[in-house]
């Protein structure tokens, strides 16, 4: 039984490389395209990084609005004072409050820290419903709070 | 109880459709788009970027083989091993990122960051997608298949 499942798992693992590759040279797509990592998402005319200096400078100077691509949940235990509140998952459902952010500001969209991803896609989808100052702090609520800096949270 | 169970053609089937449809659809947006596949698993933080991709090429075609031979009942225990030892790669990938506080989409069974975070509820379904794999794997039925032998 198990001599006979692990036969086919190879032959289809096998057909599988065969394919896979076959069509990833066909098309362009994976290996023998640019990869596509988070990384390389950010070149081009997509959003930039900003740093935690930048962004503090920016927020002493009140020409940018720090946008929160967290869960409610997490926004409401505590986040950049002043931050606006956007979870990545009802961007939808707030294209009201998207229309009527600030285009003469620096948009500075955060998440968690390094390891999320959130903002990365709400900046891009941002940046492409037309804002071009959009700027993604990827130190984000940890490298931010690690500082001390200036935050609440909400009721 | 459980080898009459695992004989009983209709459990066998029912299996086999759970499975076959749940990996195909979970196959399609991979495969379309590979880069972002690898960009999903490189967002776990446990492979190389090379690495990623080179899984990010061959695994959706896998899954992709798998829930079609499982849907017309040949190469059923190859198909059934290799999905059982996707799934626990995906859960042991996702526990992880749980456990280290990542805040990243699963990749799973759609590519859309907006579908949501990984979280205790895939690890939940993916148990129940193993334990159905290694059922069809021990499945001794052979009803309603496309008969090749």
């Amino acid at each position: 039984m198990f001599r006979q499942g692990i036969r086919e798992a190879l032959l289809i693992t096998a057909a599988a490389a065969v394919l896979g590759f076959g069509y990833t040279f066909l098309t362009e797509k994976g290996f023998f395209a640019r990869a596509r990592t988070t990384e390389s998402r950010l070149t081009g005319p997509s959003p930039s990084s900003i740093d935690l200096n930048e962004s503090r400078a920016l927020f002493e100077s009140g020409k940018a609005l720090f946008i929160d691509s967290r869960h409610a949940f997490d926004f409401k235990r505590g986040h950049i004072r002043a931050a606006l509140n956007i979870p990545l998952t009802e961007m939808d459902s707030m294209q009201k409050t998207i229309a009527s952010l600030p285009r003469d500001k620096t948009l500075i969209v955060y998440c968690d820290g390094a390891e999320c991803n959130s903002s990365i896609e709400l900046a891009s989808k941002l940046h492409a419903q037309g804002f071009g100052g959009v700027r993604i702090f990827f130190g984000g609520w940890q490298e931010w709070t690690s500082q001390k800096l200036p935050a609440e949270v909400s009721q | 109880m459980i080898k009459a169970l695992l004989s009983n053609e209709y459990v066998a089937l029912l299996l086999r459709v759970l499975l076959g449809l749940t990996f195909l659809a979970a196959s399609i947006d991979k495969i379309a788009d590979p880069g972002g596949f690898a960009s999903a698993i490189t967002n776990y933080k446990l492979v190389s970027g090379p690495l990623a991709l080179f899984v990010a090429t061959i695994l959706p075609w896998i899954e992709l083989l798998c829930a079609l031979f499982i849907l017309a009942g040949i190469y059923r225990r190859g198909s059934s091993l290799l999905l059982a030892l996707v799934l626990i790669g995906f859960t042991l990938a996702v526990t992880s990122g749980i456990l280290r506080g990542l805040d990243i989409s699963c990749g799973c069974f759609t590519l859309d960051p907006t579908v949501g975070k990984i979280g205790w509820q895939k690890v939940i379904e993916n148990s129940g997608l193993i334990i159905a794999s290694v059922a069809l794997f021990f499945s001794e039925t052979r009803e309603y298949r496309i008969k090749i032998d």
